[in-house]
């Protein structure tokens, strides 16, 4: 059965690129372009990893974050940062919130953010 | 009872009065000599004499005056009676006699010659003032020692004579004219007008006792002192004032002390008024003594309300995270004697119950003897640099994500064009999207290098330093070298102490140290080359080596090797693109850990690079903003 990707980022040509790539990995993968469209979709589906992204229109990732920990399911479930921002008040902010990694896009290949999902559903 | 004026026994008038003046002379309080006036023989001699100077009347009697041993100069005696015969008077204030024993004495002698039935007889009176004279040396002592001179002025002739250490105050002689004139020409013109104002209606005029401080011009040196004046009138039976007595005070001293003190004291008050900071001062039991007008426009409490009240009460200092009371570096300050500073992000609750963020610092106040007296605390609202600073991190924060985000497009469709994800590549193209995708990671790893200089050099980079097991801190870095190690063909060797587990370092920074010297190594090593690591420590200290085969620094150029921006000649030509920036970086960040970095040509060839941090590990700083 193909592991369910939930993508919640706002920056069209990197979700195409994240879209193609976990495809092509064999995932089933859904896209959310704000928090709160993310919050919905996450409780719906329950996917079995989240990439979130953090600064994003309407509700950030921070607080997509915060409202998904306060769920029964949502509590437990696996989300990795994936975001730009390098500020040390937000991955600090992030790892209270109980992320599971923390990654900077500009800094990682796509083929090793793959490889890191693969990883922590393994 | 027998009755010497009874009419059996007449006596003469003569012999009435030579009997009262023989119970006058041998009662007296005075030592009598009755003396021959040509022959200066003396003819009589009272008891109250003979007692006073320890002779027998044989002493005495038949003997010239000057004979009898107790005036000392008795050429001088001799050329005195010859005085007193031309003058019929002489009077001494105070000469010196010496009794039969030896005792030296001082007295007053006043000597008359008078006629008694034709006969010229002279009569000394002698006065022992030896304790008048010991009396006055002893006031003139005190006086001296009291610094105070002394004044006698006679108001109904306007004269005065003083004492000699008043002379010595006005620096006057004997020469100088001692009247009231003369006493108002000594002082300053300045004061002259008060003065003589203040003595003629309220001294004079009004009764009042003299009591004023003046300047005067000492004559003898056209120095000007300061003196206090002070006086006491007598008055006649009419009630008017015949006679000041009065003291006179060298002051200069005290006056000078006081004016500094007091030029201190507002030099320090217009300092502690104008300055831009709040300060405040609490004695040793934490009680306000000092609350300057910054702290109260700061606090929003008057002077007044926080004086004499504990500072407690007065200045609330708390946590911005938690709202705890936040003032014990005040009470630090005391207690250990040292400077303290207020931990980052204190809150200054007002008095209108806002809080605004402060900075602040506590100093003790010790007396020259070291002893701690109190504490000085010198604060200022922060909410500007507060807000800047935040401005700033956002700035960079809001930038770094901005830059980042089209690289990342870049670098992940690179990649995709690159990994056939949009079918096979012909060279040509395969080419060029390497270029853009090496590129886009050059442009990425200067993104990340500008933000850490930024951060290193706002000094708002953070140090938390954590156990870590240096060997697979330092392995992991290796990690993220090996494919260009690897296409390089360099060998890479690794030589672990085994004594050096784990310590406090800060993972990133101390990373990002070690890929800055990793990478140096790497680029600056011809193909085939060594680079060797390791890893040894000494008594106090870790010490981490990395040395490559490389093409070295230059030696005139070694020195700035760790300047920003700096890049040495042969590297520019080896890797044209590099940012100058890696070594700068791992040079502040070792600084700042409380490490040394530093690095020596090797002697075949290339560079060694050492890194050294105390066992006890990195320093922790304080900040907001981690490295990347």
């Amino acid at each position: 059965m193909k592991k369910k990707l939930l993508i919640v980022e706002d920056e069209p040509t990197l979700v195409s690129a994240l879209v193609e790539k976990f495809t092509s990995a064999d995932f089933d993968v859904s896209v959310a372009t704000n928090g709160q469209e993310g919050l919905a979709a996450a409780l719906a589906q329950h996917p079995d990893i989240i990439l979130l992204d953090v600064i994003m229109p309407v509700m950030d990732g921070m607080t997509m974050l915060y409202r998904l920990r306060l769920d029964p399911w949502g509590k437990d479930a696996k989300v990795i940062l994936l975001t730009n921002l390098t500020d040390a008040g937000k991955v600090a902010e992030s790892l209270v919130q109980g992320v599971n990694d923390y990654l900077i896009k500009s800094d990682w290949k796509l083929k090793d953010i793959v490889d890191k999902v693969n990883e922590m559903l393994a | 009872m027998p009755n010497h004026t009874s009419p059996h026994h007449p006596l003469t008038e003569l012999e009435i009065s030579e009997l009262r003046y023989r119970r006058l002379f041998e009662t007296a309080q005075d030592g009598i000599l009755l003396v021959d006036f040509h022959t200066g023989m003396i003819l009589d001699v009272n008891k109250f004499l003979l007692d006073m100077l320890d002779f027998s009347k044989a002493d005495f009697l038949k003997r010239h005056l000057w004979e009898v041993g107790v005036f000392k100069d008795i050429a001088a005696s001799k050329k005195n009676f010859r005085t007193l015969q031309r003058k019929r008077y002489v009077r001494f204030e105070d000469l010196p006699l010496v009794t039969k024993s030896g005792k030296k004495m001082d007295v007053e002698f006043v000597a008359n010659a008078y006629q008694v039935d034709g006969e010229t007889t002279i009569q000394c009176n002698i006065r022992d003032i030896t304790s008048r004279v010991q009396a006055q040396l002893a006031l003139q002592e005190a006086e001296k020692i009291a610094g105070l001179g002394s004044y006698n002025l006679d108001i109904t002739t306007a004269k005065w004579i003083s004492s000699a250490l008043l002379d010595e105050i006005f620096g006057i002689n004997e020469f100088f004219k001692r009247s009231i004139a003369g006493w108002i020409e000594l002082i300053h013109p300045d004061h002259r007008q008060m003065m003589s104002e203040y003595f003629q209606t309220h001294v004079l005029g009004q009764h009042h006792p003299f009591d004023k401080e003046y300047m005067i011009i000492r004559r003898s040196d056209k120095s000007t002192r300061w003196v206090h004046g002070l006086g006491r009138l007598e008055f006649n039976p009419q009630g008017q004032p015949t006679r000041m007595i009065g003291t006179i005070m060298d002051i200069t001293e005290r006056k000078r002390l006081e004016e500094k003190i007091l030029a201190d004291k507002f030099i320090d008050e217009a300092i502690l008024e104008s300055i831009g900071d709040a300060v405040f001062a609490c004695n040793s039991d934490g009680h306000l003594i000092l609350f300057n007008k910054m702290a109260e426009s700061v606090t929003g409490i008057t002077a007044k309300e926080a004086i004499g009240k504990h500072y407690h009460q007065v200045v609330k200092f708390i946590q911005e995270s938690d709202g705890t009371p936040s003032d014990d570096f005040i009470a630090e300050a005391i207690a250990k004697n040292k400077i303290t500073r207020m931990t980052n992000h204190t809150l200054l609750v007002r008095s209108d119950g806002k809080k605004i963020p402060v900075s602040d610092s506590a100093s003790p106040i010790k007396e020259p003897n070291g002893k701690i007296i109190g504490c000085v605390c010198v604060f200022h609202d922060v909410t500007k640099e507060y807000q800047v600073d935040k401005a700033k991190t956002e700035f960079v924060s809001l930038a770094s994500h901005q830059l980042r985000t089209p690289l990342s497009t870049i670098n992940w469709y690179s990649e995709m064009l690159l990994s056939g994800d949009a079918g096979q590549l012909n060279p040509k193209q395969e080419q060029y999207a390497k270029e853009t995708h090496h590129a886009s990671k050059r442009m990425c790893e200067l993104v990340n290098s500008l933000l850490n200089v930024s951060r290193l050099e706002l000094g708002t980079f953070s140090i938390d330093p954590k156990q870590t097991v240096v060997k697979d801190l330092i392995q992991t870095c290796i990690k993220d070298f090996r494919h260009q190690i690897k296409t390089k063909h360099l060998s890479l060797t690794q030589k672990y102490s085994p004594d050096v587990h784990s310590m406090l370092l800060d993972p990133k920074l101390f990373s990002i140290i070690i890929q800055n010297l990793l990478s140096n190594a790497i680029k600056y090593t011809p193909s085939s080359g060594k680079i060797r690591l390791g890893l040894t420590k000494d008594t106090d200290s870790i010490l981490i080596t990395v040395s490559d085969t490389g093409i070295g620094i230059p030696h005139e150029q070694q020195d700035k090797i760790f300047d920003k921006l700096y890049r040495a000649d042969n590297a520019k030509a080896v890797d044209p693109d590099g940012s100058g920036l890696g070594l700068y970086i791992a040079y502040v960040i070792a600084s700042n850990a409380g490490g040394k970095i530093w690095h020596k040509p090797n002697t075949t060839a290339g560079t060694s690079f050492f890194v050294r941090f105390p066992i006890t590990g990195m320093k922790s700083k304080t900040g907001n903003k981690q490295l990347t």
